[in-house]
C-alpha cells in the first residue's frame, strides 16, 4: 500500500461494514421469522451470500460457517414447526456444520452434506452411518426422499430401538414439511412417506420376474408368512400382517408393459411401507436384495454417491 | 312268419325299452327342475350310487340309460359344479379350485391359496372323483416323516448355499485381486527400468516370480464373468429347493391342522363321493 488514501480507506470500510449489515439482517430475519416463505428466501439469500465482496473485514474464524450449516440452521426451524416432537441444534467441538436431534430419535444424529451435484442441492443424512433421508434443492425448490437409504436408515439399531412409533412421528413431520414446501411451489417426490399415501407406490423396473415373487415367497415362509395371490379383480400377490395388507399389484401401462405397485391396506392409516421394512426383515431383506427391479421409484437421479 | 309278424311279437319289447328311456330321462327332468341333486348323480351312475346303499327315492334306473345323455356332460357338469365345489371348500376349506378351459366336468384342486400353490389333483363333477398327484402325496407323506425343523431338500440346499457363499466370497475378492494385480505391475515396471542397474541376478529371480504372481491373478480375474454366471444359476436352483421346501411345509401345515396324518387326508379325499352323496342325502 504506497499511497494510503484515508477517504478510499473509509469508503471500502463502509462498503465492507454494509455488506455484512446486510449479512447481519439476514441472520437476524433466520432467526425471527416464522414464515416458511420468508425462510426460504431468506436462505438463499444467505446461500447466495458472498463474504468475499469484502475487502477489509475477513471473517476466517470461528464464527464464520459453511452454507451447510445455514440449510441446517434453516431446516431446524422447519423441522421444529412441523412437528410437536422436539428438535435441537448442536454444534459438536471443533466442527462447522451444527448437528440436529429429533426427540422421537434421541440416538440418532443428522446433518446437512452438500450434493455432489451441477445443479446443487444438500442432502440431510444420518451422521453415524451415512446414510441419507432427503434431497433438498432450495435454489430450484426441490425436496425428495432417498428411499433406497431411508429404508436402509429404519433398518439401524438406533431407529430399531426407538420403535414405530418415533419411525411414524418422524415420517409425520417430514411430511409436514414437505406440505409447507408444497405451498411454496415446491416438486416434491416423496414415495411412501406419507401414511396417507401408501396406495400405488410404483416400482423402480416395469415387469416383475416370477423368480422374484417367488423369492418373496420363500423369504415369508420362513417368517411364518404367506404370500397369496389376489383374490378380487387385481392381478397380484399379498402378505397378511395382522389387519395389515401389503399388496404387491400389477397394472398395464399405455406402451403395453405392466408396472407393479406396492400398496398398504390399514384401515387405519398409520402403516406406511417404511414401517413394514422395520418390522419384517424379510421383507425389507427381499427389497434389498433386488433393489434395482423392486425398488421405490424416486428421484434417483440426484442422489449420487 | 311275415315280417309283420315279427314286428308284433317285437314291438312289446322295444316298446318297454322306449319306456325306460323316456321314464329315465323324466326323471332325470325332473330331478334338475326341483335341484335334487342326489337323485342326478343316481341317475348318472346307478351301479356306484348302489354300492352306497342309501335309502333314496324309488327311482328306476339302468346306468346304460346314462348314454342317453353322454352329449348332455358338459351342461350337467355346469349344473353340478357349483353345489360339489361349495362341498369340497367347505370339506377341505384349504383348497381351491380352478376351471379347466373348455372342460366344465373337470376341475384343478390346488392345496392352499399361496402363490404357486401346487396342483393336488383333478376334480371330476360327474364322477365326483379326485385324481390325486401321487407323487405330491409322496412327497407330503416323506416330509411329515422327517424331524421337525428338517426339509427334503436340505441337503442340497446346505450343498448349494456353501457353493453360493464360496462364489460370493471369490467375487468379493476381485477389487483385491485387482489392486495386487496393479502392485504386480508398478513392480514389474520398476524392475524394467532397473534393469541395467547393479542388482541384474536379484531382478531376474525376483521379476519371474512376479511375472508367474500376475499370470495367476490374470487368469483368476478371466474367471469373473464366469463365476457370476454361475452364482446366478446356482441361486436360481437354490430358490427352487427352497421354494419346494416352503410349498411342501405349507401344504403339510394346512393339512395337519385338520387331519391327524396325511394318509387320513388322502383316505377322506377317496370317500369324497360318499361323503357327498351322504350329505346329499341328508338334505
Amino acid at each position: 500500500m504506497n499511497d494510503f488514501n484515508i477517504q478510499n480507506y473509509s469508503e471500502q470500510l463502509k462498503k465492507d461494514l454494509t455488506l455484512f449489515e446486510r449479512w447481519h439482517a439476514l441472520i437476524k430475519a433466520l432467526d425471527q421469522t416464522q414464515s416458511m416463505s420468508e425462510l426460504l428466501d431468506i436462505l438463499q439469500k444467505i446461500l447466495d451470500f458472498d463474504s468475499h465482496q469484502s475487502q477489509m473485514v475477513r471473517i476466517a474464524n470461528d464464527y464464520w460457517f459453511p452454507s451447510t450449516h445455514w440449510v441446517t440452521v434453516a431446516f431446524a426451524k422447519c423441522a421444529a414447526w412441523a412437528s410437536l416432537s422436539q428438535t435441537d441444534m448442536a454444534l459438536p467441538n471443533g466442527q462447522k456444520v451444527a448437528e440436529l436431534h429429533f426427540s422421537e430419535w434421541p440416538n440418532a444424529t443428522f446433518r446437512f452434506m452438500k450434493a455432489p451435484l451441477a445443479a446443487g442441492g444438500y442432502y440431510l443424512e444420518e451422521t453415524a452411518q451415512n446414510l441419507r433421508v432427503l434431497y433438498w434443492d432450495i435454489k430450484r425448490k426441490r425436496f425428495y426422499l432417498d428411499t433406497q437409504q431411508f429404508a436402509k436408515l429404519v433398518q439401524t439399531e438406533a431407529i430399531q430401538l426407538a420403535g414405530v412409533h418415533a419411525l411414524a412421528t418422524f415420517q409425520k413431520r417430514l411430511t409436514a414439511i414437505a406440505t409447507q414446501l408444497s405451498e411454496e411451489s415446491y416438486d416434491l417426490v416423496l414415495p411412501g412417506l406419507s401414511q396417507l399415501e401408501q396406495m400405488h407406490l410404483k416400482m423402480v423396473q416395469e415387469g416383475l420376474p416370477t423368480s422374484i415373487l417367488d423369492s418373496l415367497f420363500v423369504n415369508a415362509a420362513k417368517q411364518q408368512f404367506i404370500l397369496k395371490r389376489i383374490r378380487d379383480d387385481a392381478t397380484g400377490v399379498e402378505i397378511e400382517v395382522g389387519d395389515i395388507e401389503l399388496q404387491l399389484t400389477q397394472h398395464p401401462t399405455n406402451n403395453g408393459h405392466e408396472q407393479w405397485t406396492y400398496d398398504i391396506i390399514d384401515s387405519n392409516k398409520e402403516v406406511t411401507i417404511y414401517t413394514l421394512f422395520q418390522q419384517l426383515p424379510f421383507f425389507y431383506q427381499w427389497y434389498d436384495d433386488h433393489f434395482t427391479i423392486v425398488g421405490l421409484k424416486d428421484k434417483r437421479e440426484v442422489f449420487v454417491d | 312268419m311275415t315280417n309283420q309278424d315279427t314286428q308284433i311279437i317285437l314291438n312289446p319289447e322295444l316298446v318297454n325299452q322306449l319306456d325306460k328311456k323316456i321314464l329315465y330321462l323324466k326323471q332325470l327332468q325332473l330331478a334338475i327342475t326341483t335341484n335334487q341333486s342326489l337323485q342326478v348323480y343316481q341317475l348318472l351312475d346307478s351301479k356306484k350310487f348302489e354300492q352306497l346303499n342309501l335309502k333314496n327315492s324309488d327311482l328306476i334306473t339302468e346306468n346304460q340309460s346314462a348314454l342317453l345323455i353322454s352329449d348332455m356332460q358338459q351342461d350337467l357338469a355346469a349344473y353340478l359344479a357349483p353345489e360339489l365345489l361349495h362341498f369340497m371348500v367347505t370339506q377341505f376349506d384349504f383348497l381351491t379350485y380352478e376351471a379347466v378351459v373348455d372342460e366344465p366336468e373337470n376341475y384343478r384342486i390346488y392345496i392352499g391359496d399361496w402363490w404357486h400353490h401346487r396342483q393336488l389333483g383333478t376334480l371330476n363333477i360327474l364322477s365326483v372323483t379326485l385324481t390325486v398327484d401321487d407323487d405330491l402325496v409322496a412327497e407330503l407323506v416323506t416330509t411329515a416323516e422327517l424331524t421337525e425343523g428338517d426339509t427334503l431338500n436340505q441337503q442340497k440346499i446346505a450343498e448349494l448355499t456353501q457353493i453360493v457363499t464360496g462364489l460370493k466370497t471369490f467375487l468379493a475378492d476381485d477389487t483385491k485381486r485387482s489392486l495386487e494385480l496393479k502392485v504386480i505391475e508398478d513392480q514389474l515396471e520398476e524392475i524394467t527400468a532397473n534393469k541395467s542397474g547393479l542388482f541384474g541376478r536379484v531382478d531376474k529371480t525376483t521379476r519371474e516370480a512376479l511375472t508367474k504372481k500376475r499370470d495367476l491373478l490374470v487368469a483368476t480375474q478371466k474367471r469373473v464373468p464366469e463365476v457370476q454366471q454361475k452364482l446366478i444359476d446356482q441361486r436360481e436352483e437354490l430358490l427352487v429347493l427352497e421354494k419346494e421346501d416352503a410349498l411342501r411345509h405349507l401344504e403339510l401345515q394346512a393339512i395337519l391342522k385338520q387331519y391327524a396324518d396325511v394318509t387320513n387326508f388322502t383316505a377322506e379325499l377317496d370317500h369324497i363321493y360318499v361323503t357327498y352323496m351322504t350329505q346329499l342325502g341328508q338334505k
